[in-house]
């Protein structure tokens, strides 16, 4: 199933095909959802996301984070991803990566807020 | 192991990407390259010669057992091999000593790896003493019931193992 697109919150998947932390830029014109409600984005939007691991050793899980966002605070944008990751519980990124397919991932309850 | 390397190793998409019909095509072509890639693990393909330990091989190859095993073999009429190890132990005495091998169903012996040990020394069958003072020959014979070594002299010392690798008729 597609998911349904949220600007400033992170989403949990299994991991990208590069570990670092990588952007992309989307045109304006994108459909989102905000409180229930279709919109579509006014100006472009960057994808960020970073892959993360959680566990150690042979149980380790590795899993990416990402986040649509308008905003082109990079360096602000994968501290926050940095440290919504130490609080992912291997258990969430267990069931995650073994249910993600190219198009299904799962929201997290953390939102990033521009200047906080 | 071989070492999958993408047709577009630069790809890093995650779901929240718009694709252009290019990149979409770079993306399945990477997914069937790695699908690809699995599928040769499954089958072996892919795996480099020595990988596998032997104690992660089918218990029929990689141990012995003195009961019935599949060894993951088949024979060229296509029937699986089983193997079974038994101890038919001392008082090897002329003309011969048989024992039941209990397998059920035997078809055809294809292999029988017999041997004794006796004060530490190993004898392989079929054995042949060429000492001109002693007749020695010994052999092993098999089968759909009893394994039967054959000897030209008493050997009461001799404690005799045999390995049967087998058919099975059902």
């Amino acid at each position: 199933m597609v998911n349904q697109l949220y600007l400033n919150r992170v989403a949990i998947w299994r991991p990208k095909p590069k570990d670092e932390f990588a952007s992309r830029k989307s045109p304006a014109g994108r459909v989102y959802f905000e409180n229930g409600i279709a919109k579509t984005t006014q100006a472009p939007t960057y994808r960020y996301a970073k892959n993360y691991s959680v566990g150690k050793d042979k149980s380790a899980v590795k899993f990416c984070l990402m986040i649509l966002t308008p905003s082109l605070s990079e360096k602000a944008i994968e501290k926050f991803l940095d440290d919504v990751s130490k609080k992912i519980d291997i258990a969430l990124a267990q069931r995650v990566v073994m249910s993600a397919t190219n198009t299904s991932f799962e929201y997290t309850d953390f939102n990033y807020k521009e200047n906080e | 192991m071989a070492t999958p390397v993408l047709p577009y190793p630069d790809m890093d998409f995650t779901p929240l990407d718009i694709l252009t019909a290019a990149e979409m095509d770079q993306m399945v072509a990477n997914d069937q390259y790695l699908r690809d890639f699995c599928a040769g693990l499954a089958d072996g393909t892919n795996l480099s010669d020595g990988v596998i330990q032997a104690r992660k091989l089918t218990p029929g190859l990689s141990s012995y057992s003195t009961t019935e095993q599949d060894t993951g073999i088949t024979w060229v009429d296509g029937k699986k091999i089983y193997k079974k190890t038994l101890s038919i132990g001392g008082g090897l005495t002329k003309p011969n000593k048989t024992v039941a091998h209990g397998i059920s169903n035997m078809d055809m012996c294809v292999e029988c790896e017999a041997f004794s040990v006796a004060n530490n020394v190993y004898r392989r069958f079929p054995y042949a003493n060429t000492s001109l003072s002693v007749l020695g020959y010994v052999m092993a014979e098999v089968d759909r019931t009893n394994v039967s070594i054959y000897t030209a002299e008493d050997r009461p010392t001799w404690h005799v193992f045999a390995t049967l690798y087998y058919t099975k008729t059902a």
